[in-house]
């Protein structure tokens, strides 16, 4: 696990977090809030990962192709204060190489879906790939494949996922990325917040017999969907954590001053 | 006449062998490693000071240690 966490402990007001948790999922989080007192602050947070994955087959001949598919839950959300000024960017993303039967290239990019402010769909057809989706007002999310597929529907918390293939015994990458940002103005009597979550599983498609064949991924990275608390839930629990080890050096530099 | 037959099978046996051990290494192979990468920062103003920041970049290139945690501290 990478994480980083908030400075309440050395003075700085506001919080921002990353975290990435890599076994046994793949699971990225982060946090930025502001806090009171103050008319001009920001927070940022950021945490990405690319790892690779193959489906493995010792009985199977070089070039077969796998029907697979990717899914699982992607959030953001933000709380605007009121008063002032605030600016936000929030935005979880999941890009997944695999193969292309349309344009019959391998470890190509085949699927991507993100979802938060300014999520926008991509024609993966296309080289360059235009924008083809404009998010609603707000939160946006949006998934597209190799096949034209785009759909720029959902709330804040939206399943994502659809079917793509690769070649046994061949490795491709998945790039994950989570950012929340936080910029507020004139807002010193109320606080902002922004996160954003991403927390993928790779899996055989609906109906393939997949006896003789396996997942695998990087050293060190799961594949299960994870069972993280929530960043709220973290981030006050290592405020909590800086409180008390903060009381109990100030004890001690009490009690060693006499 | 039992000779070629035993170099018959001997020969066999390693043909089998080497066919096994190529199989093999086509379904073994080692996933690259995964990069990483955590990033942090806040910033605010406290009078008319409006250059006070802090920030903690962490980048890792292979497995993640369990763990690993940092806190911000200002940068100076």
């Amino acid at each position: 696990m990478l994480q980083v966490g908030c400075s309440a402990d050395v003075g700085a007001p506001n919080c921002a977090g990353s975290i990435l948790l890599a076994a046994s999922a793949p699971y990225l989080s982060v946090a930025a809030s502001t806090s009171l007192n103050h008319t001009n602050q920001d927070a940022n947070a950021d945490v990405n990962v690319t790892y690779y994955y193959e489906v493995l087959c010792p009985t199977c001949s070089p070039g077969t192709l796998v029907p697979m598919s990717i899914g699982g839950a992607i959030e953001a959300h933000y709380i605007q204060g009121t008063g002032g000024t605030v600016a936000f960017q929030d935005l979880a993303r999941i890009f997944v190489n695999g193969y292309n039967p349309v344009t019959s290239k391998d470890n190509v990019l085949i699927y991507q879906a993100m979802e938060g402010l300014g999520a926008s769909s991509t024609d993966l057809t296309q080289n360059p790939s235009p924008l083809t989706g404009t998010p609603p007002n707000g939160f946006g999310f949006c998934e597209s494949t190799w096949t034209g597929f785009n759909n720029c529907t959902g709330g804040p918390s939206s399943p994502y996922g659809l079917s793509f293939e690769v070649r046994v015994n061949t490795a491709y990458s998945i790039f994950l990325d989570a950012n929340a940002s936080v910029q507020a103005t004139n807002q010193p009597f109320s606080t902002s917040y922004a996160e954003s979550t991403l927390d993928p599983v790779i899996s055989f498609g609906t109906g393939f017999d997949s006896t003789g064949y396996s997942i695998a991924v990087s050293p060190g990275i799961g594949n299960e969907a994870s069972t993280v608390p929530e960043p709220a839930t973290w981030i006050l629990l290592s405020t909590a954590t800086l409180a008390l080890i903060s009381g109990h050096r100030l004890r001690r530099m009490t009690k060693g001053s006499f | 006449m039992r000779f070629p037959y035993q170099l018959c099978g001997i020969v066999g046996a390693a043909v089998l062998l080497l066919g096994a051990a190529v199989a093999r290494a086509d379904t073994v192979s080692v996933l690259p490693a995964a990069q990483y990468s955590v990033h942090a920062s806040t910033g605010f103003c406290a009078g008319f000071n409006c250059s006070i920041f802090y920030g903690q970049q962490l980048t890792a290139v292979g497995p993640a240690t369990s763990g690993q945690s940092f806190l911000i501290f200002p940068e100076l």
